[in-house]
């Protein structure tokens, strides 16, 4: 049998992402034939449409183990010019519970490749950084979603090991699941579900299994069950291009136990993850501007993104050094940034000096320190508000203003948030006493609560140059871990853009509305200098201009996050810097462009 | 890498499956349990209606006596067996003789019956396992007293000069092999057999030409295989080991208690067969078979169970009673009417696993309500 290297790969480039999900296009990257997340057709599946779908499986089981092999619809292979099929064999494998046993036969494939967990743990072939398969197919799938979260970790080590592979699989998928399965990185799937679905007279919808309803003449025959995976998959789709298909993901969970369990444990996972390496976690650093994060289940609070933020507001931030003595808590607002507000407006006019550190306490995300309050995803989420926090909300924001509080040596706290808040070592001041944030005496009582602590604790009131500096210093620290390379910087210019120079030389500029830094190119140097960026290198001998690819990449960094910039060095110098539109767990071996570049030296 | 989750290349080593199983068996808690019952008593002695070689009705006695067992147990074990529930090593030749007489004082000495079984959990005439004049004795007794034998063996112990001496003592008696998969592959990986196709054709030679009559056991879905492929491979298995068997049966998995297969299905990753895929092999092999004097026996033990093979449990009893029924009369026109809703629901299991790469199978459970067993797995 032919599972030779003269197999062609597939063509494949990605057209949008967000976090572990992405759209393949197939094909010719300018004029692409299909896309994923998609499907594969079988033997006893109806015609698909090639947008849909670009391959189809066979399986061969006269001779035990079977043999495989997957065909193109169309000429997506490369060099273009014909239809492919890759052939691989089945193996005889053990299910996951037997996973310390290697006995049975391997799997082999090139092309298309079939592991199962059994041989995750014991193919060494597995290892071999020539293994590039096109698609993976994860062959007992179906056993491992029957286990609590061993489909989640297989899949992300997949990711993990094959960043350009397409994933399927087998047998789990179904319009009720793809967004879910695409959230935690699965790219293919098939209809078999909806074929049992079919002969058990249901309708396997995008909602779930339903039964049909007879009235406005639907029908449970393959094709209907065909348009619902149109509906899902387009559904999927146009959510990972927009970047909300957590929201998508959250709501179609709710249809299965196991979805939810799934996203749960995915959830629980990721989070641990991002706290070593945020990259790691397929986490953002910066977004495109415009969008929204919607937390409007009380899933959005296990989001690795937000625990990553309440993690390390918590136990990372430290405020501007001006502000160290006295913390004042304000409610949030459904308007971002907050200070645009018009509550905040008010409450801007009774803080009168600019010693304080003030921080909104909010859900889910628990407290956004002003000088946070531009940055993803602080200026860009969106919560229901009914006015009353329940249980779980108030332990978490109580939980992280002490720990905030202590950790950072705050000697007061003025309360205008009107949660009840005590702590034993920190002296905490109501200004709220059961009135509304914004009513005249409570405005009142925080104006002079903040006047008496200005003058007891003797706080300064820096200049609005040094505040501001201070801030986007506080704030570098919370987004590169150092604020060094701000030692000597001016900052000028009109609110809400602010222009950093060095010597009347322009380092940077920060831009709110995108939420991050944009450095010039006379910063790199003194950005290498303080290790804030991560680094990548280049092969030597290659002329860069352009984009980075996995094709001219030596090495990188962990921890790059998708918006980080990066510097981009070769053979061990500084040449230029880039910005990351892929995640760290994509680097450096991942499909299509990793970097934009952005400056070359 | 070997971060990516602790698994990819964690240089973990690997152990044999029967360890796996094995070793959590064998604390001496679990060994106490289990071999917790006296030697001298045989395991279980019941009468059923049978057919005799000839295939005139007949009543026959089953023996299933404490032993030591069978010697490839100790050594390894098939995947399935459970047969181990009843062997102790320290069953001596005087509880052999004890549990014999007590079969026959139960059955009082075998009344009315023409046909006796004796299974011993292993190789009835393998001298390790069995003393050798306590075999004698069994055999002269049973021929003495003009009870056909129906005794089981593994092939590779099926020798020449042993089939004679058996022969002579009890002419015509039949030796019942637990063949289960006509295929090399599945012999090893499936169900650990011990002895390959090539062995089990030499013993089918040593019992023919000794004028012994042979019985051959399939297993219907061994663990680690798909309830579309068991279909498919065991309808082909029946229909080339049918012409060099006298008697077939095909035994459909059911899960005995502290085996491989009871541990996979604890763990959701094993289902015992659809009764539908047991009738639909008899359909599909019904012509072939017919054709030669083989008898086709399809015994679902624990049918309708879901330790054993099983539909969806509105039509389970019906389709067991057509299976037995279609033992006995041969008769396809059995099957003639019978349906179910949930035999659709079988059939696109049986495409599923034929057509998808998933080895180990793409079904789920088949009891409960419909909506939710539809839910995403």
């Amino acid at each position: 049998m032919n599972t030779s290297n003269a197999e062609r790969p597939l063509a494949r480039g990605i057209v949008a992402r967000q976090r572990f999900s992405r759209i393949f296009s197939l094909g010719d990257r300018k004029n692409p034939v299909s896309w994923t997340p998609g499907l594969v057709r079988m033997a006893q599946d109806p015609q698909i449409p090639i947008n849909l779908c670009t391959f189809e499986f066979k399986r061969d089981n006269s001779k035990i183990p079977s043999s495989l092999s997957l065909r193109s619809l169309q000429d997506i292979c490369l060099p273009f010019g014909d239809l492919e099929t890759w052939y691989a064999q089945e193996g005889l494998i053990l299910p996951p519970s037997l996973v310390d046993s290697d006995s049975g036969s391997k799997s082999i494939g090139n092309q298309f490749l079939p592991i199962s967990w059994q041989s995750m743990h014991h193919d060494p072939n597995l290892l071999d950084d020539d293994l590039e398969p096109s698609v993976i197919a994860l062959i007992d799938a179906p056993q491992l979603a029957e286990r609590q979260g061993m489909l989640v970790d297989a899949i992300h080590a997949l990711k993990s090991r094959f960043p350009t592979s397409l994933i399927w699989t087998p047998g789990i998928g179904g319009p009720d699941n793809c967004a879910l399965l695409s959230w935690i990185g699965v790219d293919l799937f098939d209809l078999s579900r909806s074929h049992e679905a079919s002969a058990r007279g249901i309708l396997l919808t995008e909602e779930g299994p339903r039964n049909i309803e007879e009235t406005v003449d639907e029908d449970f025959d393959i094709n209907s069950q065909l348009n619902a995976w149109k509906r899902a998959i387009a559904a999927t789709r146009t959510a990972i291009r927009k970047g909300t298909l957590r929201e998508l993901v959250e709501r179609q969970a709710l249809s299965s136990p196991r979805s939810v369990e799934r996203l749960r444990r995915h959830d629980a996972k990721i989070s641990e993850i991002a706290s070593k390496d945020p990259g790691a976690a397929a986490l953002e650093s910066s977004v495109n501007i415009g969008t929204r994060l919607r937390c409007h289940s009380f899933t959005s609070r296990e989001d690795p993104l937000i625990v990553d933020w309440k993690r390390r507001v918590a136990d990372l931030h430290t405020p501007p050094n001006h502000q160290s003595k006295v913390l004042v808590l304000l409610p949030c607002s459904a308007q971002k940034p907050y200070r645009l507000s018009q509550s905040h407006r008010r409450f801007q006019r009774s803080i009168k000096v600019r010693g304080v550190n003030e921080v909104m306490v909010t859900a889910p995300l628990g407290l956004v320190p002003r000088e946070l309050e531009d940055i993803w995803p602080a200026a860009h989420y969106d919560i229901p508000v009914t006015g009353d926090w329940d249980l779980d909300e108030m332990k978490t924001i109580i939980s992280m203003v002490e720990k905030y509080a202590i950790r950072n040596g705050f000697l007061r706290i003025i309360n205008h948030s009107g949660i009840d808040i005590k702590l034993e070592k920190i002296e905490i001041i109501d200004t709220r006493q059961g009135s509304t944030a914004g009513s005249s005496e409570s405005l009142k009582r925080l104006e002079i609560e903040v006047e008496r602590a200005s003058k007891e604790f003797e706080l300064e009131n820096p200049k609005e140059s040094v505040h501001r500096l201070e801030k986007l210093k506080s704030l570098s620290r919370f987004q590169y871990g150092t604020d060094a390379w701000l030692d000597h910087a001016k900052v000028s210019g009109r609110p809400p853009i602010f222009k950093i120079d060095i010597d009347n030389n322009q380092i940077a500029l920060w831009n709110p509305r995108r939420g991050g830094f944009s450095f010039s190119k006379p910063s790199l140097s003194l950005l290498d200098g303080c290790n804030a960026l991560p680094r990548v290198e280049i092969n030597s001998g290659f002329d860069w201009r352009g984009d980075i690819f996995s094709t001219n990449l030596k090495s990188s960094d962990e921890g790059i996050r998708l918006g980080d910039d990066v510097l981009v060095f070769q053979q061990g110098k500084l040449i230029g810097s880039a910005r990351a539109t892929a995640s760290g767990w994509e680097w450096p071996r991942g499909p299509g462009r990793l970097a934009k570049a952005q400056h070359r030296l | 890498m070997t971060d990516a989750c602790g698994i990819l290349g964690d240089g973990s080593k690997a152990v044999k499956i029967h360890n796996l199983i094995k070793a959590p068996e064998n604390t001496a808690e679990s060994i106490l349990r289990r071999e917790s019952w006296d030697a001298s008593k045989p395991a279980t002695v019941y009468i059923t209606p049978e057919r005799m070689p000839d295939g005139s009705p007949c009543k026959a006695a089953t023996v299933i006596l404490r032993t030591r067992g069978c010697a490839w147990w100790w050594k390894s074990g098939c995947t399935f067996c459970g047969y181990f529930n009843d062997v102790r090593d320290d069953v001596t030749v005087e509880d052999l003789f004890q549990q014999w007489d007590e079969a026959k004082r139960k059955t009082n000495n075998f009344e009315g019956c023409s046909m006796v079984k004796v299974y011993t959990s292993g190789t009835f005439f393998e001298d390790s396992e069995n003393p050798v004049e306590w075999q004698e004795h069994v055999l002269r007794e049973t021929y003495s007293l003009g009870l056909h034998l129906v005794v089981e063996a593994q092939a590779h112990l099926c020798k020449p000069e042993k089939m004679a001496w058996l022969a002579e003592r009890h002419p015509g008696a039949t030796i019942a092999i637990g063949l289960e998969a006509y295929d090399d592959s599945v012999l090893r990986f499936h169900v650990n057999k011990g002895f390959t196709t090539k062995t089990w054709r030499k013993a089918v030679t040593n019992l023919r030409s000794n004028g012994l009559r042979v019985k051959t056991y399939l297993i219907f879905k061994p663990p680690f295989m798909s309830e579309g492929d068991a279909l498919e491979h065991t309808s082909k298995w029946l229909v080339d080991v049918a012409p060099l068997s006298d008697e077939v049966s095909v035994n459909p998995m059911n899960i005995q208690n502290r085996t491989v297969v009871d541990r996979l299905f604890r763990n959701r990753e094993y289902r015992p067969p659809w009764l539908w895929s047991l009738v639909e092999m008899i359909q599909r092999t019904h012509e072939s078979t017919s054709g030669n004097n083989a008898r086709i026996i399809v015994h679902p033990t624990a049918g309708g169970k879901i330790r054993g093979s099983h539909n969806c449990g509105l039509c389970d009893e019906q389709v067991v009673a057509s299976i037995e029924r279609y033992s006995v009369s041969k008769d396809i026109s059995e099957f003639r009417g019978l349906d179910c809703d949930c035999k659709a629901i079988w059939k696109t299991e049986i495409e599923s696993d034929i057509n998808l790469p998933t080895p180990l199978g793409s079904g789920r459970n088949r009891r409960g309500l419909e909506l939710d067993l539809m839910r995403a797995p």
